[in-house]
């Protein structure tokens, strides 16, 4: 085929050339040598047929190159994500989900246990508050031991348990502080006045 | 879901990529055209759509990218081809089958065979 009957050929190959620049680094690396010796192959056909077929075939490339583009970023990406968490997968396994939940589970307590003091009040001490917190505290916790117990990891359940213990404790501590007694039947009678 | 380490349902340019390479080992061009053959010209792959489709297909190991074992291809075309793995060779029947369940349940289900 002769690609000089045809100047329109030239600058829709450059132009293509041009857009594998866009391409991720493992593609380009690939497969762009290739693809812009399809794209010239065809482009170069498109043109014996005529004008108007060349440009359809330029059209069709240049409303299918944004999607393939983002596509291949996205599923690039995903690669990159699979390496740095080798367990994100649609299926997680138990211990990749509970690992990913212990920071959250450490920092909670620990920022009530590090705040503490004696009589110390949290800002928002309604009773809505405390049982939300006494709900999210028994869920996590719930959620917690059936997964551990699901990998049989039934020594991690003490200190977890103890661990949400002394929070939700400090927990009470605060509530019977700022009443002045720490009976546990003030507390509760506290709780459902 | 996933059958014999491929994912199903296949799509359609991905069915016909593979029904495509079913025949022998072709180069991109030749894949190109074999879509749109296939299809009866209802599907007309760009270049970029086609070979984002090979890469996935090649880490999906259904083909893999060899050197062309015999004739030259045309000038100016690229010199390795596309060949159908032990699993690619299964793919397309496995949609056949995939598709026939599918087609046995509507007629089971509206009772008729003219589906």
């Amino acid at each position: 085929m002769n690609i000089r009957l045809h100047p329109w050929v030239k600058l829709i190959v450059r132009l293509f050339k041009l857009s594998l620049q866009f391409y991720p680094h493992m593609l380009r690396q690939n497969y762009a040598a290739e693809m812009q010796a399809v794209f010239r192959f065809k482009a170069e056909e498109a043109a014996l047929k005529g004008s108007r077929s060349l440009f359809t075939l330029a059209y069709c490339e240049a409303r299918d190159l944004p999607i393939a583009i983002i596509s291949e970023y996205y599923h690039a990406m995903r690669g990159h994500m699979k390496i740095i968490f080798p367990f994100t997968s649609d299926q997680t396994p138990w211990q990749a989900a509970l690992l990913s939940l212990l920071p959250f589970l450490i920092a909670g307590p620990l920022r009530i246990i590090i705040s503490y003091q004696p009589g110390w009040r949290s800002a928002d001490s309604s009773f809505n508050y405390f049982w939300f917190l006494l709900f999210s505290f028994l869920l996590v916790l719930a959620g917690f031991g059936i997964g551990i117990l699901k990998n049989s990891r039934a020594g991690l359940i003490p200190i977890l348990f103890s661990w949400h213990s002394a929070s939700i404790s400090l927990l009470f501590t605060q509530i019977s502080s700022s009443n002045g007694t720490s009976d546990w039947s003030t507390i509760f009678s506290y709780i459902s006045c | 879901m996933q059958v014999d380490s491929f994912p199903m349902p296949l799509s359609e340019s991905t069915y016909f990529i593979l029904l495509s390479l079913a025949s022998g080992p072709k180069h991109g061009y030749a894949v190109l055209k074999d879509t749109s053959e296939l299809s009866a010209g209802r599907i007309s792959l760009s270049v970029s759509t086609l070979y984002t489709a090979l890469g996935r297909l090649q880490e999906q190991q259904l083909i893999e990218r060899v050197e062309p074992l015999a004739e030259e291809p045309a000038p100016g075309l690229p010199r390795k081809v596309y060949r159908l793995t032990r699993p690619g060779q299964k793919a397309p029947d496995a949609e056949v089958q995939r598709l026939k369940k599918l087609l046995s349940a509507y007629r089971q289900q509206l009772g008729t065979e003219s589906a």
